[in-house]
């Protein structure tokens, strides 16, 4: 079924809008939420929890793209989980490895004064991935949004591990860079 | 700033650029060793009796020039469905990383703005306008496009585009020609303040006589991104 109708189901308040949100887009939203918390029982009650959000969020949004606005709850909901787990020094999927790259990028300090604000720095973010090339905005993308393993990351787009994680290596130094340069203290 | 909050950060990325990473890859085909090399050897000789010298002579003669042609921009839907490309004239270049190809229509009679009319209707939203735009319908009737006696001497020429933000505008500025090739470049022609944070689509629509496009092979569009 097309995104739009789907999306018209959740305005009818029609709880076939569930069914059909699952069957096709179950699949995208489990791969998410299984990179980040690495077993099947919390990814899956992660999806549950998403389809519940989605219920409670459309209306009043009428997303162009369901995928992307399912995957971004997911990814939400599944990082909060992981946090959760993580203070009981539980579980954790590729999501361990992605975040012990990411903090190269930073200083490490907890910004308790949000000396820095949210929207300007996704902004700033944004501007960064709009400068590079689709081919290597994609593996970015991959790796820091989807959180693909290097491997799968190589096979999608016929690539070497090594060739991957190079590229991972000066995107993240040229997103330092680039932060460094837009007046945030890493 | 930590690490967690970089990574929370970036889940806030443009859903375009989201879309896009989801889209199948285009891989290479690995074949053996001896056909690999023999179809090389093939294209290269291909290259070289035919094409070297037709791009040599389209680079000599490769203009870059304000757009002559009548213009005019309206609303479309937002779809990343790839299937849109399967009715454009320059599929063949679409999915390039090296430009930014957009899909180009070419309608030459009224047979083809019916197909159009019928593959795009429902996913791209022919009537509707929005973002202080103009339908594609409404843009057809206010410019006379569409019917027999425009098809008659004119062909039209729709450009398809996404944008991350209904705020921003596009039109085409420039074009750049060679003997065999037109090449429309797509610019963002406004600089709003600010910006909404939806999906957009949109149609740029051009009119061009047919005595003119009928010189060309390769009819594309690509889009110059704002320094």
């Amino acid at each position: 079924m097309e995104d739009g109708k789907i999306v018209q189901l959740y305005w009818d308040r029609d709880e076939q809008a569930i069914p059909e949100t699952a069957d096709k887009y179950g699949h995208y939203c489990r791969t998410i939420a299984c990179n980040i918390l690495g077993n099947r029982e919390d990814a899956e009650e992660c999806v549950n929890d998403t389809y519940l959000n989605t219920w409670y969020a459309i209306p009043p949004h009428r997303p162009m793209v369901l995928s992307t606005f399912l995957g971004k709850i997911v990814r939400n909901l599944a990082f909060n989980r992981y946090k959760a787990n993580t203070a009981e020094k539980r579980g954790g999927g590729e999501v361990t490895a992605v975040l012990d790259e990411l903090a190269g990028c930073v200083s490490g300090r907890q910004d308790v004064e949000q000396a820095y604000a949210y929207q300007e720095l996704v902004r700033a973010i944004n501007d960064f991935l709009g400068g590079l090339p689709a081919e290597k905005r994609n593996i970015f993308v991959r790796r820091y949004w989807y959180t693909d393993a290097v491997s799968e990351i190589a096979d999608r787009y016929d690539m070497t591990a090594a060739a991957v994680s190079m590229t991972l290596k000066r995107l993240r130094t040229q997103l330092r860079s680039y932060l460094i340069k837009m007046g945030y203290a890493l | 700033m930590n690490k967690e909050q970089l990574y929370e950060a970036l889940g806030d990325i443009h859903e375009a650029y989201i879309a896009q990473a989801d889209q199948p890859a285009k891989r290479k085909k690995r074949s053996a060793w001896l056909e690999w090399s023999t179809i090389a050897a093939c294209l290269c000789l291909v290259v070289t009796v035919l094409v070297m010298p037709r791009i040599l002579s389209d680079r000599n003669t490769a203009s870059t020039l304000e757009n002559p042609y009548a213009t005019a921009a309206a609303y479309a839907e937002f779809s990343s469905n790839p299937s849109i490309h399967e009715g454009a004239s320059n599929r063949d270049l679409l999915g390039d990383p090296q430009h930014w190809q957009l899909p180009v229509f070419a309608l030459d009679t009224q047979a083809d703005l019916a197909q159009f009319r019928n593959r795009y209707a429902s996913v791209l939203s022919l009537d509707r306008s929005a973002d202080g735009l103009p339908s594609f319908e409404e843009v057809l009737r206010e410019q006379q496009w569409g019917e027999e006696a425009f098809f008659a001497e004119y062909t039209l020429l729709v450009i398809y585009m996404t944008s991350s933000s209904g705020s921003r505008y596009y039109g085409v500025n420039s074009i750049t020609v060679t003997r065999r090739s037109l090449c429309l470049h797509v610019e963002q022609i406004n600089d709003p303040q600010i910006e909404t944070c939806d999906m957009a689509g949109r149609f740029i629509m051009l009119a061009i006589k047919d005595a003119e496009i009928r010189e060309y092979t390769t009819v594309s569009a690509d889009f110059l991104k704002k320094e």
